[in-house]
């Protein structure tokens, strides 16, 4: 038990106060900004140190570099950094507590018991080609990482707790920044709403200790998402906002096999800024695919087989067809790129109900059970973000508000079609079963944060639910 | 400003209390996580969890050295055992090569019952249902630390209750006691 409050510790202080070396000094932020720092050097230095066969020496680089940007920290005892110290201690210790002395745990799925055997594989310095098929790569990369970290053969149980922590957290840092001209009580108001109507389903709290890594995607899309509305707003792109969505396109793309795509999707919208420098696409897009490649390299990953290339070719080219958004002569297409994006997908869904209304009549039934008439153990928490969206502020869109529509009404489309893409591997597409441990159905897992931070924001810009006549700014 | 006067507010917090409401009271949920769990070593998970994959994980945990064969292939007349799980935790041979032996006239798995020591769940094709039984069998009383493993099928019955449905039972049954009780193992 104290070996997994010494390490839980370690990765929450030392990822707070690496990430206030970088310069996000932003207490809320400084907790999934910690997180995401963690987990960029525990898969870069467990990817680079495979390729030598030193895998053993990974986890002792990983404390040490995180020590070390512990110890110059404390050193420069800057102020304002024992604050987010103290978040990120607090959640930890909260975290291992709930877990190894409380002994709550997780619904136990098998999705989580193959995870486990992932992380029991890092543990041990396993060999690590036996993780080159369909199922490895279905099970992310990062979050069987993180929970190698435990004491000898058991799991870090304390991270799951620390990454909800984490996103909710992120949730009150995008929130603070997106409503920072409105009136605190309306957000509180609106705020305590809809926690009521989220917390009283099964699912929200689920996550708090289900084994996958549903809930660390989250946490880089939201941030990813809260950044880039920020941007929009400001028409600026600070180099703390683009650090954060750097960091979370990196953790989304490499915990689960849609990452890379719902993380896309999030970024779509500040990337088709005109103002926005090349520079920052590149590292934006470039966060993404080098966090697949190195993934995809590590596991020896059939994908990569499939192209008879070596895996550094693959990498580079992978790393290179993710700068083409960058280049000028396809800016008539990025500047485009949202819309574009949103026609493609509505006709991908419902060309694929056309054509495949059959197959897809049983994963429809089933999505509607899951989300509407409580299979999914989501209540109706589907009616909170329609309603919310429809009394939200719909004419006069503020930007930030405009960017978090947009990302949500992406992130349904991308989710049913990489649902249907899965399915499809096996003969036609399908978008489910009925139950909860469906997997389309633990993936909103993965958005449900952007979904309520949309809802908030259109809510709280209202003008006419708090009485007064809408002369803001449109 | 009136926010009280707003009937657009007075339907926000209807609505969502409603909503909180039904989530609670009218439909069906259950429990988000459990309490008093103690158990953190991912072997331990895995065995107490009666996995439909964690046949290799139990018997590795049990002994140093495990041996298997008669696998089969799991999409014909055989049963999964996960390659992945294999490698992981470190199941010494996996012979995939002969189908599970077919015991079903010699023995009853009625007459292994004395020696069952773990009861899961396995993939398989063929029959009605995607999964069949597995038992994994072997004598407590033998302490070698070295086993093979040989795969039987034992049963292939209709489940009571079931519709009908046909499952097959398949054993992972330490050769020792195959020796013991069916015969010499190098005559299959």
């Amino acid at each position: 038990m104290l070996t997994e409050f010494a390490v839980l510790l370690l990765i929450a202080l030392g990822g707070t106060a690496i990430a206030w070396q970088l310069g996000i000094r932003n207490l809320w932020l400084s907790l999934p900004a910690g997180l995401m720092i963690s987990v960029v050097l525990r898969d870069v230095l467990f990817a680079t140190l495979n390729m030598v066969n030193l895998r053993w020496m990974s986890a002792f680089m990983f404390f040490g570099i995180l020590a070390l940007g512990l110890v110059v920290s404390a050193w420069q005892s800057a102020k304002g950094l024992f604050k987010n110290l103290l978040l990120s201690a607090t959640t930890a210790i909260l975290a291992v507590t709930s877990t190894r002395v409380i002994g709550l745990q997780g619904v136990p799925h098998g999705d989580s018991l193959w995870i486990l055997s992932f992380a029991r594989l890092f543990d041990v310095n396993g060999n690590i080609s036996y993780l080159n098929g369909h199922t490895a790569i279905k099970r992310g990369f990062s979050y069987p990482l993180l929970l190698s970290l435990g004491p000898t053969h058991e799991y870090l149980s304390g991270i799951t707790p620390y990454i909800f922590g984490a996103l909710c957290a992120g949730v009150i840092w995008v929130v603070s920044k997106l409503t920072i001209d409105a009136a605190r009580k309306r957000v509180f108001w609106v705020g305590m709403l809809l926690l009521a109507g989220t917390f009283s389903t099964v699912m929200p709290l689920r996550a708090i200790f289900y084994i996958n890594g549903h809930t660390l995607t989250a946490v880089g899309l939201l941030i990813a998402a809260g950044a880039s509305a920020i941007a929009i707003r400001d028409y600026e792109l600070t180099r703390e906002n683009l650090f954060v969505i750097c960091l979370g396109v990196f953790t989304a793309s490499t915990s689960r096999v849609e990452g890379i795509v719902l993380a896309a999707l999030v970024v779509l919208s500040l990337i088709s800024q005109r103002w926005i420098r090349r520079s920052a696409i590149l590292w934006i897009v470039g966060s993404g695919t080098f966090g697949l490649s190195i993934w995809l390299a590590t596991y020896h990953s059939y994908i990569i087989h499939a192209t008879h290339l070596p895996w550094f070719a693959f990498m580079a080219i992978l790393i290179g067809l993710g700068m083409l958004p960058a280049v000028k002569w396809l800016d008539w297409l990025r500047f485009h790129i949202v819309t574009v994006a949103l026609i493609a997908m509505a006709v991908v869904v419902v060309g694929a109900e056309l054509v495949f209304r059959d197959a897809l009549a049983k994963g429809n039934r089933a999505l509607v059970a899951n989300l509407v008439f409580g299979s999914g153990r989501w209540g109706i928490f589907v009616a909170l973000i329609v309603f919310g969206l429809l009394l939200g502020r719909l004419r006069r869109l503020t930007p930030e508000h405009k960017t978090l529509f947009v990302i949500t009404v992406s992130l349904i489309l991308g989710s049913l079609i990489t649902k249907m893409l899965d399915g499809g591997q096996f003969g036609h597409p399908t978008l489910g079963r009925t139950g909860w441990s469906d997997s389309l159905n633990r993936m909103w897992l993965q958005s449900f944060a952007i979904f309520l931070v949309t809802v908030l924001v259109g809510l709280v810009q209202n003008d006419r639910i708090w009485g007064k006549v809408d002369n803001s700014k449109g | 400003m009136n926010t009280l006067k707003s009937w657009r507010f007075w339907v926000l917090n209807v609505v969502v209390f409603g909503i909180a409401f039904a989530n609670l009271f009218v439909l069906s949920h259950s429990q988000p996580f459990f309490g008093h769990n103690k158990t953190f070593s991912v072997n331990r998970i895995i065995e107490h969890s009666t996995w439909v994959e964690g046949a290799p994980v139990v018997l590795t945990n049990h002994f140093s050295q495990v041996d298997v064969n008669h696998i089969g292939d799991r999409f014909k007349n055989g049963f999964g055992f996960e390659s992945e799980l294999v490698g992981i935790f470190k199941v010494h041979s996996v012979d995939r090569s002969k189908d599970p032996i077919d015991v079903r006239s010699k023995i009853s798995l009625k007459q292994l019952e004395h020696y069952r020591h773990y009861v899961t769940t396995t993939h398989c094709s063929g029959g009605t249902s995607k999964y069949c039984n597995l038992v994994l069998i072997w004598d407590v009383r033998n302490s070698a630390p070295y086993r093979t493993f040989m795969g039987l099928l034992s049963d292939d019955s209709v489940l009571p209750d079931s519709g009908g449905k046909k499952v097959k039972t398949f054993v992972l049954l330490d050769s020792n006691l195959f020796r013991t009780l069916i015969g010499d193992p190098s005559a299959y």
